[in-house]
């Protein structure tokens, strides 16, 4: 097995400290992990050293990183598939908490919430069965696999600098764009306004970084293109509906 | 103290049952606020994938489905050990709590007629497993935080519970490290509602997250007064990945995925005549590590496994119903399910033990203190948890919690005089931790008590290994004083979070290791290879385990166990030993 030359970044918050690379040379092992990379190093060098991970399967999006230059999860990312010289830093347009953790918590609340990503019903809960085809069922649950991981955003030009809501957004708003038990006219209004505009679907420029990056293999670009014509189906659709 | 939280309820943890409680009280127009280590959605019950159980009888040969069915499925699942009480009620409410994901928004997989589509799970009598794809914890997560987000409830993300602030009879509060600043921060509430999942990582060998510590159960018994039901009860998932332990629901062998050994033959049929691979999870761990010991596992470089077959469901089915597992097995086994066999081994999966609370998930001992979800013994499972209960109870045991803690929200939050004397003593904690010039590493300790505990209170145990793993708990405990860490910093030092919580991880393990010891028979989950069979004359009861604040050793305590409408018999399996 080979010894891989890791270079980390390491800053001590996001206003203290400077930052700087250090490096690390660590042995490598079979099946093993850029997360477990991460562990080792911890336990065995430097215990300072401060990165996020929950699910170390895929599934809750927090170990996502820069690695090689390239937003990854860190739990996915085989070091096998990598060259030995390794470098490790945080992903780009969050906010840094220190070290390789980067805080995303507050965009996604912030762009859940602007997009109002919740069905607003107009009747109360009266205890039957509702009727849903599992056509769209099965689209909700495509639209909802996205584990907020940052990935799409960070990699993506038009959400770093322009405001666009990136593909996760994008997929956010079609999920409830497209949901018959979001109801209410006023908001589903609200949500299609935003779909439509420049921070919306027709933010994206087209450059597929999305696709190319996302950990649960998702076809944003085609999702986003999609999601355009829905959308678009759905806005002329309420048009002729008022 | 620095920082004072005022809230009419503190809930500690985002999962499934902490923001499913925090619904329900915000709804009712007070003001939650859940402190979380992680932000909410990646919280551990994402990683539910299966589905949640409700008798909806929404499915063709699932028409005859009812609350007492599934009632009657969970008592012989629990082997009797669970409060018939609770299971009634909550087998009775789960119709309507599914129904109201889905009123909310939830992506749940349809039948031809579009009603929730079922799934057969394990030691079910009907298809009872309402589910998402296999993602169901997932999509739960998110509808349930929508609504969260919708009633503008907070969650304040990066934050570890160190102690529960009372006097003596009632919750007041909790402190909590903000573990972004390194501050001890003082929480005060008319309740405290604890929802912080299970203790996976008392093993090394576990199918749950990275921060599934138990940090819940380990504050509530270090009070000394809130006893943990039945620590000796903890589940084996059967089919985890070798070798990382990433679970692969059960939803594969419901769907008709079988398990084989190393010849290709089917052997659970051998071991449960009745149910095969659809024997509850208790008994398909335990034929499977019998089937590996007689020499039918296959050799890896991991040890000896056994194969999960499920490219029998053909491509379509497992990439629209299994697209979690097809991802799992490609990404983390580098092997892709509908042309290879899934290698697997039982590994650590729940913990039905908990705080122990009543009926409507008040804690023993304290009052105006809740706990809910798989940090809580209220007790639904009792020695064995069938698949697509958890998420019920996450749901059902937040909103029975969110409904009765309106009770003791009317009057406003007064200042505890415990408050500054909690803060205090945690201050003081990290203080000594910082300037100790021991030689201990939290890591090393860590490690310690997870192999204790795996290669001594798995799936098999007896006297001995009890005996062993008991000596070797104290002698690991004796090292506590002189854990240091490396760098005395206090913001975002994981060494110092861990270092933090490893006491009372010790006293939670003493406590199944001590009650198991005592347990002599074999219930469920708890198998006693020198004592083989259930033995309900002398243990048709329920262990309460204390640790007193001084103590170096748990107190046990036993209640009966409430029978209502099944007594004791034979769970149906016909499983052979």
């Amino acid at each position: 097995m080979r010894t891989l030359h890791v270079k980390v970044f390491r800053k001590w918050s996001a206003n203290e400290g400077r930052p700087f690379y250090q490096e690390f040379h660590v042995p490598e092992f079979e099946r093993m992990s850029v997360l477990m990379l991460l562990d080792a190093i911890k336990e065995h060098w430097d215990s300072t050293l401060h990165y996020e991970a929950v699910c170390r399967s895929s599934i809750c999006g927090s170990c996502a990183i820069k690695i090689n230059g390239r937003p990854r999860l860190a739990c996915k990312t085989q070091t096998s598939d990598l060259p030995e010289h390794i470098l490790l830093e945080p992903l780009d347009v969050f906010p840094l908490i220190r070290d390789l953790a980067t805080d995303k918590s507050v965009f996604f609340e912030k762009l859940n919430q602007a997009l109002e990503t919740w069905v607003h019903r107009k009747h109360p809960f009266d205890g039957t069965d509702e009727i849903l085809t599992n056509e769209i069922a099965n689209r909700l649950y495509d639209t909802e696999r996205c584990i907020e991981c940052g990935i799409c955003i960070s990699a993506c030009p038009a959400a770093s600098f322009a405001g666009f809501i990136g593909a996760t957004g994008s997929s956010k708003g079609l999920r409830f764009a497209l949901d018959p038990r979001n109801e209410n006219k006023q908001a589903r209004q609200k949500l299609l306004t935003l779909l439509t505009s420049n921070e919306g679907l027709w933010g994206c420029h087209g450059v597929g970084a999305c696709k190319n990056f996302c950990p649960k293999e998702i076809p944003l670009i085609n999702q986003l293109a999609n999601a355009r014509m829905e959308v678009l189906k759905l806005v002329f659709g309420e048009m002729v509906s008022n | 103290m620095k920082t004072l939280h005022l809230a009419d309820v503190i809930i500690v943890g985002a999962g499934l049952a902490g923001e499913r409680s925090a619904i329900e009280i915000a709804s009712a127009g007070f003001k939650p606020v859940i402190i979380s280590l992680c932000p909410a959605r990646q919280s551990h019950s994402n990683a539910a994938q299966g589905g949640i159980q409700a008798s909806l009888g929404n499915i063709a040969g699932g028409e005859q489905d009812d609350w007492l069915a599934h009632f009657k499925d969970t008592v012989k699942g629990s082997d009797w050990g669970a409060d018939q009480n609770v299971v009634e009620m909550v087998c009775r409410e789960a119709p309507r709590l599914v129904r109201e994901l889905d009123y909310w928004g939830s992506a749940f997989t349809r039948t031809d007629a579009g009603k929730i589509n079922q799934r057969q799970f394990g030691g079910t009598t009907y298809p009872r497993c309402a589910y998402a794809s296999d993602g169901t914890g997932h999509i739960l997560l998110n509808t349930l935080d929508s609504r969260r987000m919708a009633l503008s409830i907070p969650v304040l993300t990066r934050y570890q519970a160190l102690s529960l602030i009372h006097n003596g009879e009632r919750a007041e509060g909790i402190t909590a490290l903000n573990m972004k600043t390194g501050e001890v921060e003082v929480f005060l509430a008319n309740a405290v509602i604890l929802a912080t999942g299970g203790a996976g990582r008392l093993y090394r060998e576990t199918t749950n997250s990275l921060i599934s510590y138990g940090d819940g159960q380990a504050i509530a018994l270090e009070t000394g007064l809130v006893p943990l039901g039945n620590p000796e009860a903890i589940q084996f998932h059967p089919t985890a990945l070798v070798p990382t332990s990433i679970l692969v629901t059960e939803g594969c062998r419901g769907d008709g995925g079988v398990l084989l050994d190393k010849n290709g033959y089917e052997f659970m049929w051998d071991y449960s005549p009745t149910k095969g691979n659809l024997a509850s999870r208790d008994v398909v761990s335990r034929s499977m590590m019998r089937h590996i010991r007689a020499g039918f596992g296959v050799p890896s470089p991991y040890g000896d496994h056994l194969w999960l077959d499920i490219k029998r469901l053909g491509e379509k089915h497992i990439r629209e119903n299994l697209r979690d597992v097809d991802y799992l097995c490609r990404t983390f086994v580098g092997i892709d399910p509908t042309k290879e066999y899934i290698p697997v081994r039982p590994a650590q999966h729940y913990t039905m033990f908990g705080i122990k609370t009543n009926r409507n998930c008040e804690a023993y001992g304290l009052k105006q203190l809740y706990a809910v979800g798989e940090c809580a013994c209220w007790d639904l499972h009792g020695f064995n948890r069938l698949g697509g209960n958890s998420l019920l109870e996450t749901i059902a045991s937040g909103y029975f919690a969110g409904r009765d803690v309106l009770k003791y929200l009317k009057t406003k939050v007064v200042a505890s005089s415990e408050a500054e004397h909690a803060y205090q003593e945690q201050e003081l904690r990290i203080k000594k931790l910082c300037e100790s010039d021991g030689v201990t590493s939290p890591f090393n300790v860590l490690k310690a008590i997870q192999t204790i505990m795996t290669e001594n209170v798995g799936i098999f145990r007896n006297e001995l290994d009890l005996y062993r793993a008991e000596m070797a708990l104290r002698g690991v405990r004796s090292t506590i004083p002189s854990i240091s860490i490396k760098t005395p910093q206090r913001a975002t030092n994981d060494e110092l979070s861990l270092a933090l919580r490893l006491p009372g991880m010790l006293k939670t393990a003493h406590c199944t290791v001590w009650s198991a010891i005592l347990r002599q028979e074999s219930r469920g989950s708890h198998t006693r290879e020198d004592f083989p069979d259930r033995d309900d004359t002398n243990w048709l009861k329920r262990t309460l385990a204390y640790y007193g604040k001084d103590d170096s050793f748990p107190t046990i305590e036993y209640e009966p166990v409430e029978i209502t409408h099944l007594p004791p018999g034979d769970r149906g399996y016909g499983e052979k030993k």
